[in-house]
């Protein structure tokens, strides 16, 4: 497979050819979320970012403005894809359709990465468009297992799996959630993309430390970082992955304590609501280089 | 721990779960049995509002114009029954608002609205194509003219309608369509990006209804002799090819001998 060069790498300079013919170069830096009200500037100029992360299924399309612009940013910077729509851990049936849709899509953007969510989003044919928890026990350890190899297969790629928000736990979970997360790395080889803000929702959802969460995870499945902001449920008893606000403090505390444990992890900012322009996320893209940075220096000296 | 019941299967977890969801009575699990731990309560009216509202946004998303002229009251009810009758089955979104217009049987106008508004969305990521300019009409034979048949552009859609749409689409008004004297037919097709809509005459119409069907330019012409005097036609065609192909309607051109 020959992969396209690009420019406007950043962080790391340039990219090194992988010496797997069969695997993508790997992802490095610091990305942000593809969102369309952005791409005019994106295009417009040279842009603080080394790579972008798009949502797969918004590009399940046969044409027009969203393939323009996703294959024009694809010829200047990385590409991750992020989907949504998986449905990993489902008792259904993997669906054959999204797979060989997804496989072009990715056949055509060459993404550094292919992620999607643990977890499920409908059952018996239907869709909630969700991102729903599994439970966290052995089995479904082992349904996700099979099913991750079987995507990989089919996509010709790896997988990548990131943790989610919940709001309920099953009353028969055996496993917490970080050696849930972990055995699923494990038993499938997938990677794992860790939504830090999505450990610290359910830290304080589900009573947790999510320091112990970070600690448990195995250095070596960890590939990718999100960083996000969240808000309270009206009785202001839970946290809401929304999505939709600057990255907090206390999410800040917590890629300073994942960077100590991982080291340097392709880190990016996931805002999908009250969008800002395109040059505040890069000011607070640049907060997270000079966290790694101070942190990652820190370890060197 | 003591528990009487067996931990569920992954299956039975789900479809408790999404009955749930789905369903705003139904309570958590299996006969009142609880599957979920901690405050079940609080966590499943996350579930349930977060589906709503998200797949809420989704419509208003494709029917921007249908919300304008209902509000966002009737909208929400209109797109709740929706959601009822037409649960997702799709894993894009993009696909869950197309059968919107089914709900509006009774409210013809908007049912003509929604229609259109989906196609505009349709028309909006249809496939990528080239498209023919006038210069590629230059060498052309005049034997292979009546034979000359036209591929038109993957984005371009029409539907017929009998209500006014055109004030609520140039944005000077929100009032709900009145009736035309007769139906219409709409051209929406897509230039640069860009989704464009305009209202046919009528030759118009069955002229373009002509050529999707496979007519040559002969056969355009024979269709016009309906509505213009044989001595205007062969005019009146060519004027309806250069627009088309002006516009950026036509993909390609094929011209087969004349047998």
């Amino acid at each position: 497979m020959v992969f396209r060069r690009r420019r406007g790498q950043g962080l790391g300079a340039g990219i090194e050819d992988s010496p797997m013919t069969s695997k993508p170069a790997p992802l490095r830096g610091f990305g942000l979320g593809l969102r369309p009200p952005h791409y005019e500037a994106i295009l417009a100029g040279a842009v603080r970012v080394d790579w972008f992360e798009a949502l797969s299924e918004n590009y399940f399309v046969d044409g027009g403005a969203p393939l323009y612009f996703l294959d024009r940013i694809a010829e200047r910077y990385p590409i991750a894809l992020h989907g949504v729509s998986l449905s990993i851990g489902s008792a259904d049936a993997l669906d054959r359709d999204y797979l060989r849709t997804l496989r072009r899509l990715a056949d055509r953007v060459q993404p550094r990465l292919i992620s999607d969510h643990l977890c499920w989003t409908g059952v018996d044919g239907a869709r909630l468009h969700d991102l729903l928890p599994l439970p966290q026990t052995e089995e479904a350890v082992r349904h996700v297992a099979a099913r991750v190899r079987q995507v990989q297969d089919a996509l010709q790629r790896p997988l990548v799996l990131e943790n989610v928000s919940s709001y309920l736990r099953y009353a028969h979970d055996t496993l917490p959630e970080w050696e849930f997360l972990d055995a699923v790395a494990s038993e499938s080889g997938c990677g794992l993309l860790l939504d830090l803000n999505n450990v610290y929702v359910n830290s304080v959802n589900h009573g947790f430390d999510a320091r112990v969460y970070v600690d448990a995870l195995s250095t070596r499945h960890v590939r990718q970082i999100h960083l996000a902001g969240h808000s309270r449920s009206l009785d202001g008893r839970l946290l809401i992955d929304t999505h939709d606000a600057d990255v907090p403090e206390a999410v800040w505390r917590l890629y300073e304590h994942a960077l100590r444990r991982y080291g340097a992890v392709p880190t990016m900012i996931e805002r999908d609501d009250h969008l800002p322009p395109l040059s505040q996320l890069v000011a607070e893209l640049d907060r997270a280089r000079a966290v790694a940075s101070a942190v990652l220096d820190r370890q060197v000296a | 721990m003591m528990s009487v019941h067996r931990a569920p299967s992954l299956l039975q977890a789900q479809q408790w779960l999404q009955r749930s969801v789905l369903a705003e009575d139904e309570p958590v699990g299996a006969d009142g049995r609880l599957v979920v731990a901690g405050d079940a309560e609080e966590g499943l009216r996350i579930y349930r509002e977060a589906y709503r509202l998200r797949l809420l946004e989704v419509l208003r998303d494709d029917y921007p114009l249908l919300h304008a002229v209902l509000g966002e009251d009737a909208f929400a009810r209109l797109g709740l029954r929706y959601l009822s009758a037409y649960p997702s089955r799709s894993p894009s979104a993009r696909w869950f608002g197309r059968d919107l217009r089914e709900l509006l049987a009774d409210r013809p106008a908007l049912a003509d609205l929604a229609g259109f508004e989906w196609l505009q969305g349709e028309c909006f990521d249809a496939a990528d194509a080239d498209v023919v300019v006038l210069e590629d009409l230059a060498g052309l034979p005049p034997d292979a003219w009546p034979e000359l048949r036209l591929t038109l552009h993957p984005s371009l859609r029409r539907r017929s309608g009998d209500h006014d749409l055109a004030p609520l689409l140039r944005g000077e008004s929100t009032d709900e369509p009145a009736r035309l004297t007769g139906a219409r037919t709409w051209l929406l097709w897509r230039r640069q990006r860009q989704v464009h809509w305009r209202l046919l005459d009528d030759d118009e119409a069955d002229a373009l209804q002509a050529v999707a069907m496979g007519a040559g330019f002969g056969g355009l012409c024979e269709r016009l002799c309906a509505w213009h005097e044989p001595e205007r036609v062969a005019l009146r065609a060519a004027a309806l090819l250069k627009r088309w192909i002006v516009d950026g309607l036509v993909s390609g051109l094929r011209s087969a001998p004349m047998s």
